[in-house]
């Protein structure tokens, strides 16, 4: 597991990484573009694996970091909700 | 030949109004959030009758919203005319070019993605609406709240058809609101019906960021127009 640090964008407070969170976030891209529940869930599995070894030589990132490592893999499964994930913000 | 006197009357009020509302369907924070909150149902696997009705009330919420604004911008252009014309002309055409540069510079965000310009407090809350909205009632006040959080871009619009038309008589004032309200929600009225129909939000925002340069330049060079357009005729009427 991963003891980095989280910066949030606006507020700039850091909170330990989740997990969890970037999981659900991820599910939640890929069923936006319709992708079937099993589907969303492997890909999200796989995705946070690769964003948790990216993450074992880290201290601290800034969701922005996170966002763009996360989205990066998330091409090679999912391009559609890749997309999404990345872009789909009312403000950067 | 009547008929064609009549046309060259009305045609200089339609030909503003045309611009007027393609200007203001250009603005992207209603279509935005509408892809928000598409994109949250579609995840909450909601079918797309139940999609349909959110995105129903929502655009619902913007149209009477824009036509709220409108009545108010004619009714507070009526006023200060009445009081001093000649300041409420001088504002009304320092604020249309001032929008049409923020439009080029400001609205629409540089790089890659569909981000607006949009004070963070506010960003953040109509984000949080989008992901939270459930109910017909909630997706009306997120489609006004979406209107009101546009008013500083949409003023240029608004006060032009305020402007151009503050000679009609108080009783065509709902209709002319409604229509535009209704002419200006039309993209929205293609983007849910789209998104209803099974196609993915993630084809909307490519169209969007593609289009994005076309929108931003067009809306401003009309904006411009329009204002070199109603300078002439009002040289023209006083001569």
């Amino acid at each position: 597991m991963t003891d980095a640090y989280v910066v949030k964008r606006g507020t700039h407070n850091s909170e330990a990484f989740d997990p969890l969170k970037l999981h659900q976030s991820i599910v939640a891209a890929c069923l936006s573009v319709r992708a079937f529940e099993g589907e969303a869930h492997d890909t999200a599995e796989r995705v946070v694996r690769h964003v948790i070894s990216w993450l074992l030589t880290k201290t601290e990132v800034t969701s922005a970091d996170i966002r763009r490592v996360a989205s990066q893999h998330l091409n090679a499964y999912h391009p559609e909700a890749a997309y999404l994930y990345e872009h789909h913000q009312l403000v950067a | 030949m009547q008929n064609l006197d009549s046309f060259l009357d009305v045609s200089p009020f339609a030909l503003i109004l045309l611009g007027a509302v393609f200007v203001h369907a250009c603005f992207q924070l209603s279509v935005s959030v509408l892809t928000l909150l598409s994109s949250h149902s579609i995840g909450r696997r909601l079918p797309n009758n139940r999609l349909f009705n959110l995105n129903f009330w929502y655009i619902t919420g913007v149209a009477v919203t824009i036509a709220l604004l409108q009545l108010g911008a004619m009714a507070t252009y009526r006023w200060a005319s009445g009081w001093d014309s000649t300041l409420a002309t001088i504002v009304t055409f320092a604020i249309i070019p001032f929008v049409a540069l923020l439009m080029v510079f400001v609205y629409y965000r540089r790089g890659r993605g569909t981000q607006l310009w949009l004070p963070r407090p506010a960003a953040e809350y109509i984000t949080t609406r989008a992901k939270k909205t459930k109910s017909s009632v909630e997706a009306f006040a997120l489609g006004a709240t979406t209107a009101v959080a546009e008013l500083p871009f949409a003023l240029a619009p608004l006060a032009i058809v305020a402007f151009a038309f503050q000679g009609f008589n108080s009783e065509h004032w709902l209709q002319l609101a409604i229509g535009y309200a209704l002419a200006v929600t039309l993209p929205l009225i293609f983007v849910a019906l789209f998104l209803s129909s099974g196609h993915k939000v993630s084809s909307v925002q490519r169209w969007r960021e593609d289009a994005k340069g076309y929108l931003k330049w067009t809306s401003a060079i009309t904006l411009f127009v329009l204002m070199i357009y109603i300078t002439v005729l009002q040289i023209g009427s006083m001569s």
